[in-house]
């Protein structure tokens, strides 16, 4: 790299910092650390949502994927849009109406109970802390692939700055640097595309270069692990913790609403433009592996500057989907297990200061790990597979039709996640089916089936419930 | 063909257009919220 390229990228970081410093004093109390203070325009909710989904998986991971086996990736991949599409129709202008909620937690002890909260909380917890851990690896992946530097140089200096501005402005500076993040990501990565193009003679020449099969629906794959891959984008990521604390952050209902589903749209054309750039590094460097394809690409093609401004996007890919994970995992862990299980009596402030000591301690636990002992964060990972068998149907039910069980919430998060984990890791998927499928298809079984059972009465939810009910119903 | 092509050129330029337009949305309702 150039003089130039990093002078670009010391000028990204140096602004993160400057925001994360400036959002220091718009943090008065737990409710401005965990969804700023429920005051954002839908604008901001669709750049910081995109940011948050658009990680290393939808970058670098669909870039690999698609240099492998073709645009049959990218098409089981749209799952995801289609997902966050549905998420803006149907729910995200209903969770704005949980009035003081800040996790999925507060939505899911309002229908299911108190157990429910401490069972999502945990899951929360687990899921964002497995994603947290993998998004910091990849920092240090771009900085050695890139700059050809020390990966645990590039996690200390990457993370450091996350932490930094995480810690200290809470969900405001995450949101602000998440918007700077996906301009720098939203603008650099189709350039990124256009310049690879002119290298292979325009669109005509990479389809001359290719395998036709890279550009057909199916590609080499059959329609058995098509399904089972689209399912999995469909329904792994919905609405886990960084998501839904958005929907709360968004100004009003119809914020949240257009935030959701202006992403999903965004989404789609993303997802093209990382996939094409995939195939670009197969027909220009056919030799390398699938997962280098983004980064070789960034490194060799671009331009002095460029390179620089490319670098700064890739990093924004993974530092605004790491921080938004690290504000979740320590507003989850405050919010559903430490207050309401250890410290009922704490006052705002205390919530407040536990908040930013949990995000130092999970930020610093994170880069531990990812520099010392990967293999925690790839059991964690394992956890990600948990959130949709167990959360995802009840949490839905809740919010979209308003129905409250204790009993049937706490037997379909149960069922669901053991399901999964001895379809998974105990019989080895059967059938070729995946354990998430078939924790879902259980968890919606059980649902149904103990609510219906269960008398009219045992439907009451007892005990503290931290949102007002009275608006779930007003909300259908 | 004609259509791949059509999507090659006009996506990214939609994306970046995009990305711009809500880097400008964003700022001014970060400096509105810097003056209050």
């Amino acid at each position: 790299m150039n003089i130039i390229d990093w002078i670009f990228v010391a000028l990204y970081f140096a602004l993160l910092v400057v925001i994360g410093v400036q959002s220091v004093r718009r943090i008065s109390g737990s409710d401005d650390f965990a969804v700023a203070g429920g005051r954002i325009i839908w604008p901001v909710i669709f750049a910081t949502l995109a940011a948050s989904f658009l990680g290393g998986g939808s970058s670098m991971g669909n870039a690999g994927n698609v240099f492998r086996d073709g645009y049959v990736f990218l098409f089981a991949f749209f799952a995801f849009s289609i997902q966050t599409v549905l998420v803006g129709l149907f729910v995200a202008h209903k969770l704005r109406r949980y009035e003081g909620a800040h996790t999925v937690g507060d939505v899911m002890e309002a229908h299911y109970g108190r157990g429910a909260r401490l069972l999502t909380g945990v899951l929360s917890v687990a899921v964002c802390a497995g994603i947290l851990g993998a998004q910091t690896l990849a920092v240090g992946t771009v900085f050695n692939a890139v700059l050809g530097i020390d990966p645990v140089v590039g996690i200390l200096i990457g993370m450091g700055i996350v932490l930094l501005y995480a810690t200290f402005g809470g969900m405001w500076a995450v949101i602000q640097t998440d918007v700077v993040q996906f301009v720098i990501l939203g603008v650099f990565l189709p350039v990124t595309l256009i310049i690879g193009l002119t290298k292979v003679g325009g669109p005509a020449g990479l389809i001359d270069s290719l395998p036709a099969q890279h550009f057909t629906f199916m590609g080499s794959w059959t329609w058995a692990a098509f399904i089972g891959v689209f399912l999995a984008f469909l329904l792994g990521e919905t609405l886990v913790p960084p998501y839904t604390q958005r929907a709360f952050a968004a100004r009003d209902p119809q914020a949240s609403r257009r935030g959701y589903l202006v992403a999903g749209i965004f989404s789609f054309g993303f997802f093209f433009v990382t996939a094409t750039i995939g195939l670009l590094a197969m027909v220009l460097f056919p030799d390398i592996a699938a997962d280098q394809a983004l980064p070789t690409v960034v490194a060799n093609l671009l331009p002095v500057g460029v390179t620089g401004l490319v670098l700064a996007a890739l990093l924004a890919v993974i530092m605004s989907t790491a921080d938004s994970y690290l504000n979740s995992t320590a507003v989850v862990f405050v919010k559903d297990i430490y207050v309401p299980f250890f410290r009922a009596s704490a006052t705002d402030r205390q919530r407040l200061i536990t908040q930013r000591v949990v995000t130092v301690g999970v930020g610093v636990a994170a880069t531990v790990f990812a520099l010392m002992a990967p293999s925690i964060i790839d059991a964690l990972l394992l956890s990600y597979n948990l959130w949709a068998p167990t959360v995802v149907v009840p949490l839905i039910a809740g919010v979209v039709w308003g129905l409250r069980s204790p009993a049937a919430g706490l037997a379909a998060i149960l069922a669901g996640g053991v399901t999964m984990a001895v379809w998974q890791w105990g019989l080895g998927e059967p059938l070729g089916v995946s354990g998430l499928v078939a924790g879902v298809a259980t968890n919606i079984v059980v649902f149904t089936t103990v609510y219906l059972l269960m008398p009219k009465q045992a439907r009451l939810v007892h005990g503290r419930v931290a949102v007002d009910p009275a608006t779930v119903s007003e909300g259908g | 063909m004609a259509l791949y092509s059509l999507l090659l050129t006009v996506v990214p330029f939609v994306i970046a257009a995009a990305a711009i337009a809500v880097g400008i949305v964003g700022l001014r309702f970060y400096l509105e919220e810097l003056r209050e």
